[in-house]
């Protein structure tokens, strides 16, 4: 039997981060840097629920039963993207238990 | 310097001026004649005052307020988006001050009041508008007057503003012609003889337009007028909204403006909603005609080649 992953850090949009929901998907602005981004598909729902803390496998959890997609394939590639958009500066590690 | 300073405050008639003006959603009531605006009516209570005073000597700008100097021109404080005050310094032109008015002390305005200034030229093509963005120097206002020549109508040179939060894609007019250097004259067929220069330090003429009654418009396509060889590029998404760099007036303003964060959703609402392309000419002017005919044909049955010059 498989021992249940330990469920990860939750990840929110940082408030410097601009957004507008258009026709094709999500575009965002980070307002310090100026850089913008666009979000399609999947990233852009992903994009919807950071609006609250949310952890990788919340989101996985959540895309399985909008999209047709593997759930473990899913965790393991949402918890990838989760950590380019912190690298972007995007969303934060917050911290729930406060 | 007292006698200057006096040039400086008198109207065009040699008397104190109030100089009633309707431009980018405001009516300005101004002590300095500002001629390239539109003409405004004279019993309208004004949005934004303009006069003459004194001005603090530290330069500062935080939300509402913004105290600067315009090289060794003028000093000046704007506040709240209402009210501006100018100090000249001994041996200003009133030339040079009155166009830095029209463009950097009326932006800090715009921004104050939570607008959004586009650095761009805008044309009314068959109820299509075109916004032109740009540097300075970039060929805006002449690749307007290209547009103009294939039956468009001037509807901003320089300055674009965008309206309420409530309709991303809404400017304000704001021009009652346009800054064109002397070679851009030649090109669009007319000369600077009788013109007035915009300022002393461009070097480009004022040329006004038949006056015309704009509301508000609705943009449909931007286009950002840069370097490179002649043609056209389309962008969406991220790179659209990427441009914002060369089309947002004095965007360091931002950064202060009481609305920042609504100014940013207005231009990505913007981008996301308009036609949006980067357009370059290869610094020939036969190319800005080449692609203002195939622009205006995307919009006018045939190719009207009326000019809006010749009526003038």
């Amino acid at each position: 039997m498989m021992q249940a992953d330990r469920p990860g850090p939750a990840f929110m949009r940082k408030p410097d981060v601009i957004h507008s929901t258009t026709t094709d998907g999500i575009l965002a602005l980070h307002i310090d840097s100026g850089a913008c981004f666009a979000f399609g598909g999947p990233s852009a729902r992903i994009w919807e629920l950071l609006e609250q803390p949310i952890t990788a496998e919340q989101a996985a959890g959540r895309l399985v039963r909008e999209y047709v997609v593997d759930e473990d394939e899913c965790r393991d590639q949402v918890r990838a993207y989760l950590d380019r958009l912190r690298a972007e500066g995007l969303v934060a590690i917050v911290d729930t238990a406060a | 310097m007292a006698c200057q300073d006096r040039a400086l405050r008198s109207g065009s008639n040699g008397t104190s001026g109030r100089h009633p003006y309707r431009a980018h959603g405001l009516a300005i009531l101004s002590d300095i004649a500002l001629d390239q605006l539109p003409h405004g009516d004279e019993d309208a209570p004004p949005d934004l005052r303009i006069r003459f005073g004194n001005v603090p000597p530290e330069n500062e700008s935080r939300p509402g307020y913004r105290c600067w100097q315009v090289r060794d021109q003028f000093r000046y404080v704007v506040r709240d988006g209402r009210d501006i005050v100018i100090e000249p310094l001994a041996g200003a032109s009133k030339r040079n001050v009155a166009d830095a008015v029209m463009s950097r002390l009326i932006t800090a305005a715009i921004y104050q009041r939570g607008a959004l200034p586009l650095h761009a030229s805008a044309v009314d093509i068959d109820g299509h508008l075109v916004a032109i963005c740009g540097g300075s120097g970039a060929g805006k206002s002449t690749f307007a007057a290209a547009l103009a020549r294939q039956g468009g109508q001037i509807v901003a040179d320089d300055i674009l503003v965008l309206g309420d939060e409530g309709d991303v894609q809404g400017v304000w007019p704001g021009a009652r012609g346009l800054k064109l250097s002397e070679a851009s004259l030649v090109h669009v067929g007319r000369s600077s003889q009788g013109l007035d220069l915009a300022n002393e330090v461009e070097g480009k003429y004022f040329l006004p337009l038949p006056p015309r009654d704009f509301g508000r418009r609705r943009l449909s396509r931007l286009l950002w007028l840069r370097e490179g060889p002649v043609g056209v590029t389309p962008l969406a998404g991220a790179q659209a909204a990427a441009i914002w760099r060369n089309c947002i007036r004095m965007a360091d303003l931002m950064h202060v403006a009481p609305h920042q964060a609504g100014l940013w959703r207005r231009w990505l609402g913007l981008v996301a909603g308009a036609t949006v392309a980067t357009i370059s000419h290869g610094r020939r002017m036969s190319a800005l005609d080449e692609l203002a005919r195939a622009l205006a044909a995307d919009y006018l049955p045939g190719n009207n080649t009326r000019s809006e010059h010749d009526a003038s």
